[in-house]
């Protein structure tokens, strides 16, 4: 893994689809979820139940067409001339975000449950201030995920040290 | 100790010679933004005379009190396109050499000042509406709470990629 790779736009691991299509069913089904106790309640009959199967495999396709583009617009690079970390993410609102190295705090990895089982980790980038402000890139593989954070860590450093 | 008192100075500033902010020339915000604030606002408009028009048809009982609001959200919603209309020609942006000067509102004007060491990341961003006219909001997060970030809105994309690379710029340099 060469440290020049980042200096180009590196997209997740392409496993990192499931991870967005699963968090975009999670809305979906925390919003939606009573309609299915409407149809628990009541006898339908298959006419109904019908339309309702199609909208939801069309309410499921949506969410995987919006899961693979937002997954493909997630974007992230090193830019050592500017000296700063760069995220582009977002399908319908769009966001480049710049975070100088000198003001990276910390650099975690983390992984939850889901990411123990497609073997993937998060690497959280803070900046000082609130708690809204850390950048978090789900979905990497366990070499990329350490030499991200190994470069930016060393890059912060450089920094301090001038 | 004498040397260290010959050292030390606290004198009082004269604050009519210090420099005034206030002097700077601030930029304006593209005409654009005044499009995307009406938009919005015609937005909400609709919405609100699609529901008296559904309600004066289906609820006639209630006929002359749908009549009477829609009276009160004339002006309401005069004031809103008007306030608008000040707030595209009001806010404003200013970069001095080492600070970015934010000033916004109509009626409650708020003027904030963020030191470019103090400023911890940029970040550009592009609503739906904003892809169409071609505009972009830049977010500016200063070290602590949230009451001193600022958002210019209404900014052309490429002034606002311009704006993000002088700040950045500035950001790194100034450590």
């Amino acid at each position: 893994m060469d440290s020049s790779n980042f200096h180009r736009p590196q997209r997740q691991s392409k496993i990192g689809v499931i991870l967005v299509f699963g968090n975009s069913l999670y809305l979906l089904f925390k919003n939606l979820w009573f309609l299915g106790i409407y149809f628990f309640m009541n006898e339908l009959d298959s006419q109904t139940i019908l339309n309702a199967a199609i909208v939801a495999t069309i309410i499921f396709i949506l969410a995987l067409a919006y899961s693979i583009l937002y997954f493909s617009r997630f974007v992230f690079l090193i830019n050592p001339r500017t000296e700063e970390f760069v995220l582009q993410k977002g399908v319908f609102n769009s966001q480049t975000i710049s975070l100088p190295f000198n003001k990276i705090q910390q650099v975690n990895l983390r992984r939850n449950l889901v990411q123990r089982l497609i073997g993937v980790y998060s690497v959280l980038i803070d900046t000082a201030g609130s708690k809204e402000k850390e950048e978090e890139i789900k979905a990497l593989s366990r070499i990329k995920a350490e030499k991200l954070a190994e470069l930016l860590i060393s890059y912060s450093r450089l920094e301090e040290n001038i | 100790m004498t040397s260290n008192q010959a050292e030390f100075e606290n004198k009082q500033l004269d604050i009519n010679s210090l420099p005034r902010f206030t002097e700077v020339e601030f930029y304006r915000l593209d005409h654009k933004y005044l499009i995307k604030l009406n938009i919005r606002t015609g937005i909400g408009a609709l919405v609100i005379l699609g529901a008296l028009i559904v309600g004066y048809f289906l609820m006639i009982e209630f006929k002359i009190l749908i009549l009477w609001s829609a009276i009160l959200f004339l002006p309401i919603f005069l004031w809103l396109f008007y306030r608008n209309f000040e707030l595209q020609k009001r806010n404003g942006y200013a970069l001095r050499e080492r600070d970015i000067i934010f000033k916004r509102g109509f009626l409650h004007e708020k003027i904030t000042i963020v030191p470019f060491n103090r400023v911890q990341h940029v970040s550009a961003r592009k609503d739906l509406l904003d892809k169409f006219l071609g505009i972009s909001s830049l977010a500016i997060f200063s070290a602590g709470g949230s009451a001193s970030d600022i958002t210019i809105s209404g900014l052309l994309s490429r002034n606002a990629e311009a704006l993000k690379e002088a700040i950045s710029k500035r950001v790194s340099s100034n450590g």
